[in-house]
């Protein structure tokens, strides 16, 4: 019977260990991306179950059993957060790329709508006294500041290009990585015992991947009854499955940014995805696409319709007007006169009086500088939605997060007690085992 | 509801990014006056203000235009001044010489002093404008205006109309009378002459000894009649010249109250209403101090302090 009482106390103390372990895991752990508190699994000991070989009682029971650790997630709020992730994270992708292309194209101050406001002001100067040089150069240098403003939009338009192409290649290359990682999981799980620590950290390991690749990409996870998961695009094609990964790259095409899911060929049908960094960044690729193919028509019908109108006059000399813009891309658009007797304010032949110059300036009734702000309001219109959005997904996230953590998160003051409750319960255990020695040491004593 | 730790930590920390974000917009709005800093924050608005911008600079351009014309006008009319003087003394000097006691003596020095007259009008039909060109040459304005030739005949070289100025809005002002109103195309009652060829003659009836007192008396009452209807032509073009100034100036005035409604409009767009940003950026100022404070004070609480 002491005996009994020996083993009891022991598997006490065997139990509080245990579970004070567990408690200093959750408290080491409680900032740990996909870290879910654990808590330990206890059952009754067996009664009956021999457990010295000095005795047993059919009427006390036999102490405690630690048959592993429970890892405490909900699947369903896991897959909340995952989806919120996939919506803040494309937000702010779009948001963050949105930037560089707004400052590229900024209204007010010196702006290309500006300047060319400023072209048709000089040219106004000229035609109020055609006969004088200084007028004369001050329209040249508009026109040369309108030149250098769309090479310069054009220039940050094409960096911020490059920069999403960039962060596209980054990201494909990440969720790849994070794909064969996941693959390993995979492995990983199928081959532990459920309920152990091992488990329960490669659970935790694979939470975490799937947070960040919800993040990066919309896909669908489901995880299998052996701790497997199987990643699927929107199609059904597969990202993960068992021990398999697809690798995913990302190909501009004519339509955008596409992603294929096959390294090797074209025969892979592009796949969507609506959510995650990715389909942020082919947002913004679309927008930096559609910015330089509205700085590119623009300078082109600017220096088509001003070129068209200043040969169209006769110069100081009495020679035909030149083109006034080289170049028909915003990128090359430079300013071909620096001859301020060379501006063609005549009507030919010339040199006397300004009629080609009023027929110039009467171009800013076509509305070139409204095409740049409908330009630039149609961009800050996307910039600011991407903003609110980029809000509302953050704070969506935000909620998803603490209901999951709600459930899974590591709460210290529960821990403390936790340590607390473990720490009286080792003692009280060692006061059974001291009992019990106490015990045989008064049946020694018989003598 | 269960709180784990670093979610509470966590939901501090954004609500003070949050708060912290919020403070240093308003400061930067209060700092620069303006509301928009990027056109995301109004889209609408923002293009409305530039598109204001850029009509306030049309509306400068066409001030300086203004200007431009104005001073032309101004010294055009100055030299149309000085013209109609030199006709009025021409005038005076064939008047004091047409009586019966003016001698040869008094005709010679009658001639001369036509002579410098003759000289004065051509310097005021040669007037410049102040960039440099010429106020009656017509459209050939960087050319000069009359040349005398050497046998002493003046001609206009001008030709056309001087350039219009544009006023914006396709409106346009000419900022001179054409020669052809001012000095030429003078009615007489033998047909039509120049101011120039009015002197001429005069001088020669006073110059030519073969004229008998009674044809040199009906020269000089046709010189004196046709200098009084040159000087009459010269004070027609002046009164035009006075109207477009007038019209200038009512332009430029309506240009002005324009500009002073687009700025005002403007200010509301895109200027800062500092008392509500004062006000907000306190209030945020004051959450984030008390946010500050929450944190310190749950931060430091802990059940672990009690574990001994």
């Amino acid at each position: 019977m002491s005996a009994d009482l020996l083993g009891i106390g022991t598997s006490g103390l065997r139990a509080a260990r245990a579970a004070l372990e567990i408690a200093g895991d959750n408290v080491a752990n409680a900032s740990t991306p996909g870290y879910a508190r654990r808590s330990l699994v206890q059952v009754t000991g067996q009664a009956g179950a021999a457990m010295t070989p000095l005795g047993r009682s059919l009427s006390a029971g036999v102490g405690v059993d630690v048959t592993g650790l429970r890892r405490i997630s909900d699947a369903f709020r896991n897959t909340d957060v995952r989806t919120a992730s996939g919506e803040a994270g494309r937000s702010t992708a779009l948001q963050d790329w949105l930037e560089p292309l707004q400052s590229a194209l900024p209204l007010g101050g010196a702006d290309i709508g500006a300047r060319i406001g400023a072209l048709f002001d000089a040219g106004s100067a000229v035609a109020a006294d055609p006969g004088a040089l200084a007028p004369r150069t001050v329209f040249l240098g508009a026109a040369d500041s309108l030149a250098s403003r769309f090479r310069l939009a054009a220039l940050k338009v094409a960096d911020q290009r490059a920069g999403v192409a960039t962060a596209i290649t980054a990201t494909a290359a990440r969720i790849s990585l994070l794909a064969r990682t996941l693959a390993t999981t995979n492995s990983d799980a199928r081959r532990v015992a459920p309920q152990t620590a091992e488990a329960a950290t490669i659970a935790d390991r694979r939470d975490a991947l799937l947070d960040e690749l919800h993040g990066l990409i919309a896909v669908r996870s489901t995880v299998g009854v052996d701790g497997s998961i199987d990643v699927r695009f929107a199609s059904g094609t597969a990202l993960v499955t068992g021990s398999e990964a697809a690798s995913v790259i990302t190909r501009e095409g004519p339509g955008g940014f596409q992603i294929i899911t096959d390294s090797y060929g074209s025969s892979a049908a592009p796949q969507t995805s609506e959510g995650g960094t990715l389909a942020g960044l082919f947002g913004a690729a679309r927008r930096g696409v559609e910015a330089a193919q509205v700085l590119d028509q623009l300078a082109a019908s600017v220096s088509g319709a001003l070129n068209a109108a200043h040969q169209a006059g006769a110069d100081l000399d009495g020679n035909p007007g030149l083109s006034m813009f080289d170049g028909s891309s915003a990128a090359t658009l430079s300013a071909s006169i620096t001859d301020p007797r060379q501006v063609a304010a005549a009507a030919p032949p010339g040199p006397d009086g300004n009629q080609a110059m009023l027929a110039l300036i009467s171009l800013r009734d076509v509305g070139f500088a409204e095409i740049y702000d409908a330009a630039v309001t149609t961009l800050a219109n996307a910039f600011a939605t991407a903003r609110q959005d980029g809000a509302a997904a953050a704070s969506a996230h935000d909620a998803a997060v603490a209901a999951r953590d709600a459930v899974s998160g590591v709460n210290l003051d529960e821990e403390a007690a936790d340590i607390l409750r473990f720490q009286q319960a080792y003692q009280a255990a060692a006061r059974i085992v001291s009992t019990a020695r106490t015990l045989f040491d008064a049946l020694f004593d018989i003598r | 509801m269960r709180v784990s730790t670093a979610s509470s930590f966590d939901r501090i920390t954004l609500r003070l990014d949050a708060l912290q974000a919020e403070s240093d917009a308003l400061l930067a709005q209060i700092a620069t006056g303006k509301r928009l800093v990027s056109p995301a924050d109004a889209p609408a608005d923002a293009a409305q203000v530039s598109r204001i911008a850029r009509n306030l600079a049309e509306h400068a351009q066409s001030v300086r235009n203004i200007d431009t014309a104005a001073t032309r006008l101004t010294l055009g009319d100055a030299a149309l001044q000085d013209a109609g003087n030199v006709l009025d003394r021409a005038r005076e000097v064939a008047l004091a010489v047409a009586g019966d006691v003016a001698n040869a003596a008094d005709r010679a020095g009658a001639a001369v002093e036509l002579a410098q007259l003759s000289d004065q009008l051509l310097a005021a039909a040669n007037s410049r404008s102040s960039s440099g060109d010429w106020l009656f040459a017509g459209a050939r304005s960087n050319r000069i205006a009359y040349v005398r030739s050497a046998a002493g005949l003046v001609t206009w070289q001008g030709s056309g109309l001087p350039p219009s100025v544009p006023l914006g809005g396709g409106r346009t002002v000419i900022a001179a009378e054409p020669a052809s109103s001012v000095f030429e195309n003078i009615t007489t009652d033998s047909g039509t002459t120049s101011a120039f060829a009015l002197i001429d003659e005069l001088r020669l009836a006073l110059t030519d000894a073969s004229l008998g007192t009674a044809a040199r008396r009906t020269a000089l009452d046709r010189s004196i009649n046709g200098l009084e209807r040159a000087s009459d032509q010269i004070g027609n073009a002046r009164a035009r010249y006075g109207a477009r100034l007038a019209a200038l100036d009512t332009e430029r005035n309506s240009l002005r109250t324009t500009d002073v409604e687009l700025t005002t409009i403007r200010g509301t767009l895109e200027d800062t209403d500092i008392s509500a940003a004062a006000v907000s950026l306190s209030r945020a100022q004051l959450l984030l101090q008390a946010t500050r404070d929450a944190f310190s004070r749950i931060g430091s609480l802990s059940l672990f302090d009690s574990l001994r």
